[in-house]
């Protein structure tokens, strides 16, 4: 579903944010993406839905690359970034009618789904007010549906449960599960090593842009936890 | 205090970006471009203040010169003040942050006080500095002239900015209550800027003779609006005229600083207020096309934004409310008052050109790519192609442009009945200029966009893009304008409209085939 092959990115001013990085997230995967802050995951999170800019490697997204297919990729994924700024001006039913008619999601199926996702993140009363009158979790939650409302084969998510309340992270989890199950993947990046663990079938440690783990999750973390490995992994020179 | 007003030009201005970073040479290149509009604009001034010196002069009125110009300096510091006082003074993006800083809430007061103070300020100085030199080449004015023109200078913006933060504030939170809040402040602020134009044309019916009618008018205003009689008196030399302006400057201040100092939470809780109802039930969602969808996503934008409407609608729907008038009127009726013989051939055959420079100064596309900000991972993440992007931007400058600039060539054709080629490129050439400044505005905010901004103002009127139209499409109608209006030649009409269609198409090609990496390379 999502391959990265000998992904390097450079930013302007010499600092190289991700070197030579290759992974290979399949279908059904939930695969978690942990790092410090400033190890590069969320500039690698960026390249994948093609908010950004890359000089060596490339990403494919079943099967088509980012550089050269940008729309078609774009098409089967959804991004949600740690820090969704929506279209504030917009009521949340218009943002999700937006996102709605940009992916061609049939009337039917929009609100089968926005009432689904809508009702489990209890936003439907919200739905009518502005997004500028929207708190910081209920805009993450407005992300999410609108993100779900169009299925997409592969999801990623940059901190998805930092500003969720726990049922609303609760909520989530399940319906990655769900997606998953269905044949789609999510790729994610977080800090909460706790639902790393739990919730990844496959992982990967990022250290200075540098990937220095990567696996299923049993067989990364062995028979320690995964904050001893990351800890390991990541502390020792 | 002072590190709060440091710390917001250091970061409005991205003065650090002249010292280092990768950002440098663009940095200083927009201060030469400051420097150069400045220059610019004081020249223009300078030969303004000379021509109405000269004609004041000629009535024996020259001393209504500089209290003309403070006169000029107070509107625009009022009505700049009423647009940006939500912004600057209350509810700025870092207020509950600022509000946090172990220092007291009347530092932060007087830090947004004196961040307003300082940009009328300058554009104050702009204004009077040339009026005050030529006046003091004309008159000859005594040695005490000088300092007292120059302490008085540092007054003059106080007054606008007491008044305007008043009727921004009332505005702002009277209309904070309504559902459609943005749509209620567009039509006050509209209606307040166009209550102000109108008493302007109104004070020119005293007399026709240009100099005389100033002199009177002045006059007139002395009475309605004390500061400027105060001011007038001081600049004659009279100290206790001086001290006056001085002290009611001062103390009005003080008092609004207090005042501003104790109600402070108060209205940046009723500015920010949102109104929310939390009552919605899904019934049914229409459906639409991607492009329509980004289009109509793009009108919301706009129209979300007070600023961004009354900052690049207002001279169509001035033209729209002369149009009408000049149907309802009659052209003498609208002669009367704008002073303008529009009926007279020479003026009706450059009416086409004058319609465009209003189309010009009116580019919502110039804006539409920095206004995205922090929402721009939106635009690069969604599966539509750039070309689908830049379609609805222009389209929304088209939206705006376009149906009144064809109401109003044909009101204005019905009522003067100009020759059969004027009727055409009444038409014709006001077209053209629709697309040319939709795609002009896009092109250039495509390569001077300022994503990262914290108030929109940074944005719709102090940015780059803005000022480069502006300067693009003044002289693309300014300078036709003139050479028509001195030889009247159909012929230069006929060369504007088709060198502008051709650089609008060829911009138009560009964008299509190149503009797209551009587009995506962007970052905030």
């Amino acid at each position: 579903m999502l391959e990265i092959r000998n992904l390097s990115k450079t930013y302007k001013g010499g600092k190289t944010a991700v070197n030579n990085l290759s992974l290979h997230v399949r279908p059904g995967d939930i695969y978690g993406f942990i790092g410090h802050n400033g190890a590069g995951k969320t500039t690698t999170l960026r390249a994948v839905v093609g908010a950004l800019d890359f000089e060596n490697g490339d990403i494919y997204i079943d099967k088509m690359s980012i550089k050269t297919k940008p729309v078609e990729c774009k098409r089967i994924m959804a991004y949600i970034p740690d820090n969704p700024e929506l279209y504030e001006n917009l009521t949340g039913i218009q943002y999700i009618k937006f996102i709605s008619d940009i992916y061609g999601i049939s009337k039917k199926e929009r609100m089968e789904r926005i009432s689904k996702y809508a009702d489990a993140f209890e936003m439907t009363p919200n739905l009518g007010d502005i997004i500028g009158s929207y708190s910081h979790g209920m805009k993450q939650k407005l992300a999410i549906i609108s993100a779900l409302v169009h299925m997409p084969k592969l999801m990623v998510l940059d901190e998805p449960f930092v500003g969720l309340d726990p049922k609303a992270a609760y909520t989530l989890k399940g319906f990655i599960a769900e997606l998953c199950s269905q044949g789609s993947a999510v790729f994610f990046s977080t800090h909460v090593l706790d639902t790393a663990e739990k919730l990844c079938n496959r992982i990967a440690i990022i250290k200075e842009g540098i990937l220095v783990a990567e696996g299923e999750t049993e067989k990364v973390i062995g028979d320690a936890s995964l904050e001893q490995v990351f800890l390991e992994l990541t502390d020792n020179e | 205090m002072s590190r709060l007003i440091r710390v917001y030009f250091l970061n409005t201005l991205k003065l650090n970006n002249l010292k280092k970073g990768e950002n440098r040479g663009k940095a200083w290149g927009f201060l030469f471009l400051m420097i150069f509009v400045v220059f610019s604009m004081l020249s223009t001034m300078v030969a303004y203040s000379y021509l109405l010196g000269s004609a004041l002069e000629s009535v024996g009125a020259l001393e209504v010169l500089p209290a003309l110009f403070m006169t000029v300096a107070s509107i625009f510091a009022l009505i700049s003040v009423l647009f940006t006082t939500k912004g600057i003074l209350f509810a700025f993006k870092d207020f509950d942050s600022q509000m946090s800083f172990p220092i007291s809430a009347g530092k932060v007061v007087a830090s947004r006080i004196t961040i307003l103070y300082l940009y009328e300020l300058i554009y104050t100085l702009v204004i009077m500095v040339p009026s005050l030199a030529v006046y003091a080449g004309l008159a000859r004015p005594g040695g005490e002239f000088y300092p007292i023109a120059l302490i008085t200078l540092l007054f003059i913006p106080i007054i606008p900015i007491v008044i305007g933060v008043l009727l921004g504030t009332l505005i702002s939170i009277a209309t904070a209550r309504f559902r459609k809040a943005n749509a209620a402040r567009i039509i006050v602020l509209f209606l307040f800027s166009l209550f102000i134009m109108a008493v302007s044309f109104a004070m020119q019916n005293v007399t026709n003779e240009a100099a005389e009618f100033l002199k009177n008018t002045m006059h007139n205003l002395y009475r309605r609006y004390p500061p400027v009689m105060l001011y007038a008196k001081a600049l004659s030399g009279d100290l206790l005229n001086v001290f006056i302006f001085i002290a009611v400057s001062l103390a009005l201040f003080v008092l609004f600083s207090l005042v501003v100092g104790r109600i402070f939470k108060k209205v940046n809780t009723s500015i920010t207020a949102v109104y929310t109802r939390r009552n919605y039930r899904l019934t049914g969602i229409r459906e639409s096309g991607a492009q329509s969808a980004l289009f109509i996503k793009e009108l919301k934008t706009y129209f979300g934004s007070v600023l961004y409407v009354l900052n690049t609608a207002f001279g169509m729907i001035i033209l729209l409310i002369v149009s009408i008038a000049i149907i309802v009127l009659g052209p003498k009726g609208v002669e009367n008052i704008l002073n303008i013989p529009l009926s007279a051939p020479l003026i009706t055959n450059v009416l086409p050109l004058a319609i465009c420079l209003i189309i010009s100064l009116s580019s919502t596309s110039a804006v539409s790519i920095s206004i995205e900000g922090s929402r721009y991972w939106l635009l690069k993440t969604l599966p539509v192609s750039h070309k689908q992007i830049f379609i609805a931007k222009i389209g929304v400058n088209l939206a705006v442009t376009v149906p009144i600039t064809i109401i109003s060539a044909f009101l204005i054709s019905l009522a003067l009945k100009p020759g059969l080629p004027t009727v055409v490129f009444m038409f014709l050439t006001p077209l053209a200029y629709c697309l040319f400044t939709s795609v002009v505005g896009l092109t250039i905010n495509l390569f001077t966009p300022k994503l990262k901004w914290k108030n929109e103002a940074e944005v719709i009127k102090q940015s780059s893009s803005v000022l480069f139209t502006m300067l693009i499409g003044f002289a693309a109608s300014g300078l036709p304008l003139y050479f028509m209006f001195t030889t009247g030649s159909i012929k230069i009409m006929m060369a504007t409209t088709v060198a502008v269609l051709l650089v609008a198409v060829l911009l138009l090609i560009y964008l299509m085939r190149y503009g797209g990496k551009k587009l995506y390379s962007l970052t905030v």
